[in-house]
């Protein structure tokens, strides 16, 4: 056995996803690689449809049945890819939880949040009810919950999106898992509520030594979260690295697009927003070589032939581009601000 | 500002009964809109800004004379919204049109795109049936799309263009104003930019005003010549955007700007202050922003501060508009 401190918590090794929708077979995550160790944080950035969410689930075992997984996860050395679901049940909520975007669909509006942030207590540690309903409200008070003695037997509906929130991040916590994913915990809630969940989310993980997968579309919400970061588009990481590297020294020319297309607070009048032409392609009917090739303004002839290889542009820094000698050259990203 | 506005609203309130809880008490009210004064000279836009509960899309709703104020007026154009008959109000409807946020429920699943975008036409007594494919046509050009998209369902479409489509619509009758409530959050970064410059683009083209609902700070600065923040339905800050976010004098509008998570090397987290959430029913002395307000003090819970000027075209409803003003400004992004 190697010594777990030094052991990937998580490794991910060459994992493929392959969904069947309406529009055919989409190939929907290829070739994605990483390994987390405990402690660690990594951020997942990208557009709609560039198979961030997909990886998350798979993680989780929860793609859908006709979901076609190759490649590799490994949770401490052992095999989660194409475990049988039975399996899965065992760690999912236990050792490996995920807090969802939309508190109020990710909450059952049938059951008190008393009886929900309960339930992985009884079934992974056979808490009895008494013993569960405490350490829920202990957990609740944890979270910061106003009141949760009181409030332990209320509804869903009965609290706020920002309070809903706070009760999925318990219930994600109930066991105290090795991996928690975050996948836009965010996005529905204000930007001063959004702040404080932020710095729940921090603390916890910085409390319990757990490591944490965020993914959010928001820059500025990885900018700040998380010490690695990875940029995924159309089921490929094309740029990935520590995050203030990525930061400093944008590599691929969709970082860079990404990041200019931001409106930024303060830009002089009327100037125009730089777009990237084109929209994100349907994973259904990728493009065979880059699959940014077709709305990239540096394509040549050779991205177009064959997915390009990664290159190393700096310290654990490396982008999915073979022209990273004139993207890089250009100096987008936040060398000073 | 121009002698008259294209819109002038004045003291707007909305109030919304609450479920009778007792059969001995008078059941309680939202206060949704608690005096909003604000005017839109034409060919200018309004930005704005606050949390969920502020009022935002209650004002949007109001303006579009989609409900009716509890008290207080709406005019455009120098037509009073809520006086004037409703065969008038509907002919008054071609002049402002609205932009809604979500592409994909705004649009009929079962029409086409042709009869989606002609339809406020249909409502227009003078409109004639037989030029409305041509106008389609000449409209749908405008926002980028192509003749040939007008037999198509709006499934056929992503996201930013079913949101050109949208705009398309509210174009069509040619209106002096668009109010756009969150037009852009629920698109991908690559493309919100597509959509924020084919805005910006339309207005000049057009002279439109917008009335921009967004919790994006950064998006209604690009956009808008002034900015209203509204907390708990009434405007505590107003002014041009650079007033606004280099030298905001409401600490309401200085936690928003402290909240954005700025996008650059070597962020790191900045801790932010807890906060309290504030009720929209309870109708406290006082600011009303004084619970979560760290330079509070006993004068602010007793006397509620007015909107007074700070600065040139520049108000705040604080008592220490001028402490905040002199504070150490938030960092801009490049």
């Amino acid at each position: 056995m190697a010594d777990p401190a030094t052991m990937p918590l998580i490794a991910v090794e060459n994992l493929g996803v392959r969904l069947n929708t309406s529009r055919g077979p989409a190939q929907a995550v290829r070739g994605v690689s990483f390994a987390l160790k405990r402690g660690e944080t990594l951020g997942l950035v990208g557009e709609s449809g560039c198979g961030k969410s997909v990886t998350a689930l798979s993680l989780m075992g929860l793609l859908p049945d006709s979901a076609v997984v190759t490649g590799s996860i490994k949770l401490d050395g052992r095999e989660l890819a194409r475990l049988p679901d039975a399996d899965y049940c065992g760690l999912r909520g236990n050792r490996i939880s995920m807090i969802f975007q939309e508190p109020m669909t990710a909450l059952n509006p049938m059951h008190t949040i008393g009886h929900q942030v309960a339930e992985p207590l009884r079934r992974h540690k056979k808490y009895s009810a008494g013993q569960a309903r405490t350490e829920a409200i202990a957990l609740l008070d944890r979270v910061g919950l106003p009141d949760p003695a009181k409030r332990i037997d209320a509804y869903p509906h009965q609290f706020s999106g920002g309070q809903r929130q706070r009760v999925t991040i318990a219930m994600a916590l109930a066991c105290e898992p090795d991996l928690l994913i975050a996948d836009e915990p965010t996005t529905a809630l204000d930007v001063t509520i959004q702040g404080q969940i932020l710095d729940l989310i921090a603390d916890l993980v910085e409390e319990r030594g757990m490591s944490m997968i965020l993914i959010s579309h928001d820059l500025g919400v990885i900018a700040e979260n998380v010490q690695r970061m990875m940029v995924m588009y159309g089921g490929t990481v094309v740029e990935s690295g520590p995050t203030d590297e990525v930061f400093r020294r944008m590599g691929h020319p969709y970082t860079q697009g990404l990041f200019r297309a931001r409106p930024k607070l303060g830009a002089r009048k009327g100037t125009r927003l730089t777009t990237i032409s084109g929209t994100v392609p349907e994973l259904a009917d990728l493009p065979a070589g880059c699959a940014f090739s077709e709305r990239c303004p540096l394509v040549e002839d050779k991205c177009r032939a064959a997915l390009p290889p990664m290159v190393e542009v700096g310290p654990a820094h490396v982008v999915r581009c073979v022209r990273t000698d004139v993207s890089m050259a250009a100096k987008v990203g936040a060398l000073s601000a | 500002m121009t002698a008259a506005p294209l819109l002038d609203v004045k003291d707007l309130e909305q109030r919304y009964a609450l479920p009778r809880e007792s059969l001995f008490r008078s059941p309680g009210e939202v206060r949704a809109l608690n005096g909003v004064s604000v005017q839109v000279a034409a060919g200018k836009s309004l930005g704005i800004v606050g949390e969920s509960g502020s009022g935002k899309s209650t004002f949007a709703r109001v303006v579009m004379a989609l409900e009716r104020p509890t008290a207080g007026r709406v005019t455009l154009l120098g037509r009073d919204l809520n006086r004037i008959s409703p065969d008038e109000l509907r002919r008054a409807r071609r002049d402002i049109q609205m932009v809604f946020q979500d592409p994909y429920g705004s649009l009929d699943p079962r029409q086409m795109i042709a009869r989606i975008v002609a339809e406020p036409l249909t409502v227009l007594d003078d409109a004639d049936r037989s030029t409305f494919r041509a106008r389609v046509a000449a409209v749908l050009k405008q926002v980028g799309l192509r003749e040939a998209d007008m037999d198509k369902y709006p499934h056929e479409f992503s996201g930013g263009q079913r949101q050109r489509i949208a705009i398309a619509r509210a174009l069509i009758t040619q209106p002096k104003l668009i109010v756009a409530d969150e037009p852009v959050s629920a698109l991908d970064v690559s493309v919100q930019a597509q959509v924020l410059n084919l805005m910006q683009d339309l207005q000049e083209q057009f002279g439109l005003s917008y009335i921009l609902i967004s919790h994006d700070l950064a998006v209604v600065d690009y956009l808008c010549d002034e900015v209203a923040v509204m907390y708990l339905g009434r405007v505590v800050e107003q002014g041009r955007p650079e007033d606004l976010f280099e030298r905001c004098a409401h600490p309401y509008t200085r936690a928003l700007l402290d909240a954005i998570p700025r996008a650059r090397a070597g962020g790191g987290r900045r801790r932010r202050g807890a906060q309290a959430i504030a009720s929209q029913s309870a109708a406290a002395a006082g600011c009303p922003y004084a619970p979560r307000c760290p330079l509070a003090d006993q004068h602010c819970r007793e006397v509620p501060p007015l909107l007074r000027r700070v600065g040139e075209g520049h108000l705040a409803a604080c008592h220490k508009a001028e402490a905040v003003m002199a504070l150490p400004q938030a960092a801009m992004e490049g």
